[in-house]
């Protein structure tokens, strides 16, 4: 593996940190792109970049905080403080930042009238391209490793991050290959049903796949997180979230079949 | 291997039950003859649910060799053999009610030759 793409007396450029910035990047440019196609008001989406990059930067620091209060919060003295602020120590969760932008976007598009739903149609691709390019980093990088394993495929690493010197599954290979796997399914049922034609309707299906997906994901996960009763935190999220969105995405499968049984009755 | 073990919750219900178990390679290779199997099954719904079984069957395999916690429990590979088993039974019955209803719907197919067919249908039928 590769923690370290490049170091010097001066600089050392981290493979994870330069894998989270092409995945900004690219993220940022399709997400645009998409935008731009879904005729929205995207300039609004560039006009608060700054506003929705603070607030995610913000959430994924509290969220990592919050998470390794073993790490962080000892006890509470001015240390504490200080330790919160030091966000060179590169400690920041994925997920806060997602829902630091996502309240941000949320609360902007309510205040400009905006359709919700076409934005979070357009956004989520971007997303999930941008969660398979930081799981390269991660893979390179050590971080959000497997538990161990025997299987011909495992890897082993040789970095102070990672806790097992035996070999662990390649999780963040698992899934990479299964955002890649989410996005070809939407794009084969696209041609298949003109179900996706209904604003929402992709959210709820990537939401539902994805929320899914990622809780089995989390029963491989072998590096170290706030646990209850054995199992990582995370997990109960993406399983509530999981129900939630499978819940929304019956309810709109049902609702299509009915508008198509009774045409008339849809509005 | 003691059938009776299976009527055992804190059997059934191990949240690390080892990944080493005698019945890995049988079901493997059942899962996988399922698999190829379904291409070759004439009826639609069965050749699905046969790869949906299959595909289902060799990922709890897969959690429980590699004795991930709860996903690899034996309760998740034991309940999909009694889902199968209830589907096949289901599947029977519903093979067995079409073929007592059979000579009724023929019989009904016969008597409609004979009535006046529907205008609306027939617009219909011209439309496409």
């Amino acid at each position: 593996m590769i923690p370290i793409l490049y170091e010097s007396q001066y600089i050392s450029l981290q493979t994870l940190w330069v894998f989270v910035a092409i995945a900004l990047l690219s993220c940022s440019y399709l997400a645009v792109q998409r935008l731009k196609r879904a005729h929205v008001n995207f300039t609004l989406f560039i006009e608060h970049s700054v506003t929705f990059f603070l607030c995610a930067l913000i959430l994924s620091r509290i969220f990592y905080f919050g998470l390794h209060t073993d790490a962080y919060l000892p006890g509470f003295d001015l240390r504490t403080v200080w330790n919160f602020f030091s966000i060179w120590d590169q400690g920041f969760s994925f997920w806060g930042a997602f829902i630091g932008f996502l309240i941000a976007l949320l609360y902007r598009l309510y205040k400009s009238e905006e359709n919700a739903w076409k934005w979070l149609d357009a956004l989520i691709v971007p997303v999930i391209v941008g969660m398979g390019i930081g799981s390269v980093g991660t893979f390179f990088g050590g971080y959000s490793y497997g538990r161990p394993t025997d299987l011909f495929w495992s890897v082993r690493y040789e970095v102070y991050n990672v806790k097992y010197t035996v070999p662990v599954h390649p999780v963040q290979l698992y899934a990479l290959l299964f955002f890649i796997a989410v996005l070809v399914s939407k794009r084969w049922l696209s041609k298949k049903t003109d179900f996706f034609n209904r604003e929402g309707n992709s959210t709820f299906y990537y939401a539902a796949l994805l929320s899914f997906g990622l809780f089995i994901l989390e029963f491989f996960r072998g590096d170290d997180t706030l646990l209850i009763q054995g199992i990582r935190l995370s997990t109960f999220f993406y399983a509530f979230f999981s129900l939630l969105s499978a819940y929304f995405l019956y309810k709109r499968i049902r609702q299509a079949e009915s508008s198509k049984t009774h045409p008339h009755e849809s509005t | 291997m003691n059938p009776l073990k299976l009527l055992d919750l804190s059997y059934l219900f191990d949240v690390h039950p080892g990944s080493t178990f005698m019945y890995f390679w049988p079901l493997l290779i059942l899962f996988i003859v399922l698999f190829v199997s379904s291409f070759k099954v004439g009826p639609k719904g069965i050749a699905s649910r046969m790869r949906e079984f299959s595909v289902v069957g060799l990922l709890l395999t897969f959690l429980r060799d590699q004795n991930i916690p709860y996903l690899g429990m034996r309760i998740w590979l034991v309940l999909l053999f009694l889902a199968a088993v209830a589907y096949g039974i289901w599947y029977w019955k519903d093979l067995n009610k079409k073929a007592n209803m059979k000579p009724a719907v023929e019989e009904q197919k016969q008597a409609d030759k004979y009535l006046p067919k529907k205008k609306g249908k027939k617009k219909k039928s011209k439309r496409k």
